[in-house]
C-alpha cells in the first residue's frame, strides 16, 4: 500500500480507500504514470505491473484490462482515455470474441453483450459476426438503439449489460477485422493475464496488512489476537502465497511471455481468493460489514479470480507448454 | 536439460535477477558434465538401494568426489581455500544435483551448515585446521539439535557441556539425526548455563570417535536407515571443540536452520519428477490425450512448482546481495516446496492408479519413485523445524505478529 501510496499520490489521483477507480480515473492513472508507451510496446511491463498492484490495493480491480490494456491493444492507435470499454464475451469468457449473440450485416448491429465495465464510458469495442467472420466495432454508447442497463456484481466495479437494437455502424467504425482481432488477442493475451496477477497481488498485500494489523491492535481474553497461534498460521499462508506471487508476477513482467503470465495468473487467482476467506475471518464480525475495507476485497477477489480469463483454459495452456518444454530439458 | 533457469545471459539492460551470466551457465554446464559421468559411474549407478543414489540419499562417496572435484562448499571465500562463488552459483549446482537425483544429504550438514558457522564464528586456528578439511568431503558432518524431548523447541534442550580445565564434558541424548553413521563430525548443540534458555546455549564440533559417543540406528517408515540415535556419555572434548564462543549456540543455531531450511528446496527434482509422471500420463491415454481433469490437476500442480523455482532463484540472489529475509522467503521454501512434494506423491500414486502401491524399484512403474515420495515426503515437513514452527517463524519474526505469552513457570503456577 505503501508503493500505492506513492505511484497515486505522486499523480495527484489518490482514491479515498475503498472507492473503485472509474474507467477514465484508471486511464489517467495509467497515462500519468507512462505505462500507455509500454502496453502498446510490449518491451517493458514491469511498470504496468506495479501500477496494477498499486491500483488494485487501493481500491480498485478489474478495471485496467477493459479500459486501458485492451483498447490499447485492440485498436492500436486510438486514444485510451477510458471512456472506451470493451465487449467482447456473451457468456462465460470475458475473452472469447466468437460472438455468437451479435450480429453486424450491412453496417446494422444487432445483439447483446453482458457484463461489461461501463462506469464513465461513452463508447464500446464491441466483437460481432459479420459476413467475412468476427470484427470489431467501435460503437457510441449514445447512439440511436444502444440501452445500457447496470448490473448488480459482487466486486460493483459499475458493470452494465449492453444491448444493441438496429444500431447503425459506419464502415470505418470497424477497427479489426477477423484476422487482425484474432492476431492482436493472441498478442494481447500476456499482458492480460499478467495485469490480472498483478492485480491480484495488489489485493492480497492489502488483505495481509490489515490482518497484521488488526493481529496487533486487537485483543481477546487479555492478549493481542495476534498472539494465538491459529491467527498466526492463517496470517502465515498468506505471507507464503504473497512471496511466491511476488516471484510468479515479477518473472512475468520481466520475461513477458505467454506461459509466465499464465502461471501468474492461475496461481495468484487461487491464492487471492484464498486469502479473502481467511482475511475476512481474521477481521472478525466487524469484516463482515459492507464498510470495511476486508469486505471489499472479499468481494473484489472473487472477481478478479473469474474476470477477464478462464481458469481451465490457461490451465490447459500451460499444460502444452510444459509437455512441449519436457522434451526439450530431457533430451537436451 | 535445463532445469528450468532462463538459458541466457542477461542483456545489459534487463535485471539480472532471473537471467543467467555467461559465467553462470558456464559454472552450470561444466558442473552437469561432471554429474553426468558420475551419475554411470559404478558406485553410484550398481547400488543396490535406489533410495540412497536419490537427493536425500547419503552416499560418502559421491560427497568425497564431490570434493575433490571442487564443487562442495564452493561459497567458502578464497581466503580459506574455497572458491568464493555466489550463493546463486550454489543454487545452480544444487539444482543440477536434484535434477540428476544425486545423493546431498552425505555431506548437506556440512556444506550448509558447519562449513558457513566455521568460517563465520570460527577461531582462525579452527578455520585453518578444519575448512579444508572440510572442502575435502572426506570428514562428512552430521548435525545432532533434536533430542527425544526437544525437537523443534531447540531453547529447551537438555544436553550438558560442563567446563572443565581445558575443555568441555558432554551428557545427552541426541536423536533423529541423520548422516551420524558415516560422519566424521558431530555438530552439537548443548547447555552451558543451565539458568539461562536461548543465551545458555553452545556450539560444539566434536569427532564422532570421541570416547562416549556411541551412535544408534533408526530405520524410519520407508525402511531405510539415514536417522540415528546418539548418545553422548561423559564426552570429554577440548576447548576448541566449542564453535563461536561460550553461550553464542542460539545465534549460531539460528544461522544454521536459516541456511538448512532454504537450502532443502529442490524444485529441479520436482520438475523432473513432474515430467515422468505427465509422460506416463500421455502414454496411458488414448489419442486426445489425458482427459481435462488428468491435465489440470498436473498443470495446477506444475505452476506450483513453478513458484518454488522462482522463489529458489530469488532467494539465492537476495542471499548475495543481503536482501535475504530467512524468516519469510527461505521459510516459504522449506514449508511451501514440502507441501508441493507431499502433494506430488498423493497425485502421483493417485495417477499411477493400482501401480501407485509399489515402492522403490526399477521394476516398478515410474521406478516406484511416486510410491517411496508418498511414504518419504511426510519427514520434509518435520525435519528442520516442522512446519508449525515455521508458520510460527513466518508470522512472528517475519511479518512482526506478537508472540505467543510464555507459559508460567512451575513456581507461578497454582497447583
Amino acid at each position: 500500500v505503501n508503493e500505492a501510496d506513492d505511484i497515486l499520490s505522486g499523480m495527484s489521483l489518490l482514491p479515498a480507500p475503498a472507492v473503485a477507480l472509474d474507467g477514465p480515473a484508471a486511464a489517467r492513472l495509467a497515462a500519468e504514470s507512462g505505462v500507455l508507451g509500454a502496453i502498446s510496446r510490449g518491451d517493458d511491463l514491469r511498470q504496468l505491473a506495479r501500477l496494477a498492484t498499486a491500483v488494485a490495493a487501493s481500491g480498485a480491480a478489474n478495471v485496467l484490462v477493459p479500459r486501458v490494456v485492451l483498447p490499447a491493444l485492440l485498436a492500436p492507435g486510438a486514444a485510451v482515455d477510458g471512456t472506451t470499454t470493451i465487449a467482447l464475451g456473451e457468456l462465460d469468457d470475458d475473452l472469447d470474441p466468437s460472438a455468437p449473440g451479435c450480429r453486424l450485416d450491412d453496417g446494422v448491429l444487432d445483439g447483446a453483450k453482458p457484463l461489461v465495465s461501463a462506469a464513465g464510458a461513452t463508447s464500446a469495442l464491441v466483437s460481432a459476426t459479420a459476413r467475412e467472420g468476427v470484427v470489431l466495432v467501435e460503437v457510441d454508447l449514445r447512439a440511436h438503439g444502444v440501452t445500457v442497463e447496470a448490473v448488480s456484481t459482487i466486486g460493483r466495479g459499475g458493470d452494465a449489460d449492453l444491448r444493441f437494437d438496429a444500431v447503425a455502424i459506419a464502415t470505418d467504425a470497424i477497427v479489426a477485422d477477423a484476422a487482425r482481432l484474432s492476431e492482436r488477442l493472441a498478442a494481447a493475451a500476456p499482458t492480460i493475464a499478467l495485469v490480472q496477477a498483478a492485480e491480484g497481488r495488489g489485493l492480497l498485500r492489502r488483505m495481509l496488512e490489515l490482518a497484521v494489523e488488526h493481529g496487533r491492535e486487537r485483543y481477546a481474553f487479555g492478549r493481542p489476537i495476534g498472539s494465538f497461534q491459529a491467527f498466526q498460521h492463517a496470517c502465515a499462508d498468506m505471507a507464503m502465497d504473497l512471496e511466491l506471487t511476488e516471484a510468479l508476477v515479477d518473472y512475468a513482467a520481466a520475461i513477458p511471455t505467454l506461459v509466465h503470465a499464465l502461471e501468474a495468473r492461475v496461481f495468484v487467482a487461487d491464492a487471492v481468493v484464498a486469502g479473502s476467506r481467511a482475511a475476512l475471518q481474521l477481521q472478525g464480525g466487524g469484516g463482515f460489514l459492507d464498510e470495511h475495507p476486508v469486505a471489499r476485497l472479499y468481494r473484489q477477489a472473487k472477481e478478479s479470480q473469474l474476470r477477464w480469463g478462464g481458469i481451465d483454459r490457461e490451465h490447459d495452456a500451460i499444460w502444452g507448454h510444459w509437455i512441449a518444454r519436457a522434451d526439450a530439458e530431457v533430451t537436451a | 536439460m535445463d532445469t528450468s533457469f532462463t538459458n541466457t545471459t542477461a542483456p545489459s539492460a534487463m535485471p539480472d535477477e532471473w537471467t543467467l551470466s555467461a559465467a553462470e551457465i558456464a559454472l552450470r554446464d561444466e558442473f552437469r558434465s561432471w554429474l553426468r559421468a558420475e551419475i554411470e559411474a559404478p558406485y553410484l549407478a550398481e547400488l543396490k538401494d535406489r533410495a540412497t543414489t536419490e537427493f536425500f540419499g547419503i552416499e560418502p562417496e559421491f560427497s568425497r568426489r564431490l570434493g575433490e572435484a571442487g564443487y562442495l562448499g564452493i561459497t567458502t571465500p578464497t581466503e580459506y581455500g574455497g572458491r568464493g562463488c555466489s550463493h546463486f552459483d550454489q543454487s545452480l549446482l544444487q539444482a543440477e544435483i536434484a535434477w540428476y537425483r544425486a545423493p546431498i544429504l552425505g555431506h548437506f550438514v556440512l556444506e550448509r551448515e558447519v562449513l558457513p558457522a566455521i568460517v563465520h564464528f570460527g577461531t582462525p586456528e579452527q578455520q585453518a585446521r578444519l575448512i579444508p578439511e572440510l572442502l575435502t568431503g572426506r570428514s562428512l558432518c552430521a548435525q545432532g539439535f533434536t533430542e527425544p524431548g526437544t525437537g523443534s523447541d531447540l531453547a529447551a534442550v537438555a544436553t550438558k557441556a560442563e567446563a572443565t580445565e581445558g575443555g568441555f564434558v558432554i551428557d545427552g541424548i541426541k536423536w533423529l539425526n541423520s548422516v551420524a553413521q558415516v560422519a566424521r563430525y558431530l555438530w552439537i548443540v548443548a547447555r552451558t548455563d543451565p539458568g539461562a534458555r536461548h543465551r545458555g546455549l553452545s556450539m560444539f564440533l566434536i569427532p564422532t570417535d570421541t570416547l562416549g559417543i556411541t551412535v544408534e540406528p533408526l530405520v524410519e517408515m520407508t525402511g531405510i536407515h539415514r536417522l540415528n540415535r546418539i548418545v553422548l556419555d561423559h564426552v570429554e572434548v577440548p576447548e576448541d571443540s566449542l564453535v563461536g564462543g561460550l553461550n553464542r549456540g542460539w545465534d549460531i543455531a539460528m544461522d544454521t536452520v536459516a541456511r538448512e531450511r532454504a537450502g532443502a528446496a529442490r524444485p529441479a527434482g520436482m520438475r523432473r519428477a513432474w515430467i515422468d509422471l505427465a509422460r506416463h500420463a500421455i502414454g496411458r491415454s488414448g489419442e486426445g490425450g489425458p482427459d481435462a481433469d488428468v491435465r489440470r490437476r498436473l498443470a495446477r500442480i506444475a505452476v506450483r512448482i513453478e513458484a518454488c523455482d522462482l522463489l529458489y532463484r530469488r532467494y539465492a540472489r537476495q542471499t548475495d546481495s543481503g536482501d535475504a529475509v530467512p524468516e519469510l522467503g527461505g521459510t516459504t521454501l522449506k514449508v511451501y516446496g514440502d507441501e508441493v512434494e507431499q502433494d506430488l506423491g498423493d497425485l502421483g500414486t493417485a495417477l499411477l492408479g493400482r501401480q501407485g502401491v509399489l515402492d522403490i524399484a526399477e521394476s516398478s512403474a515410474l521406478e516406484g519413485r511416486f510410491g517411496r515420495l508418498h511414504t518419504a515426503s511426510p519427514g520434509f515437513s518435520l525435519g528442520g523445524g516442522t512446519s508449525e514452527i515455521l508458520r510460527t517463524v513466518v508470522a512472528t519474526r517475519g511479518l512482526g505478529l506478537p508472540r505467543e505469552p510464555a507459559p508460567p513457570r512451575a513456581s507461578e503456577s497454582v497447583t
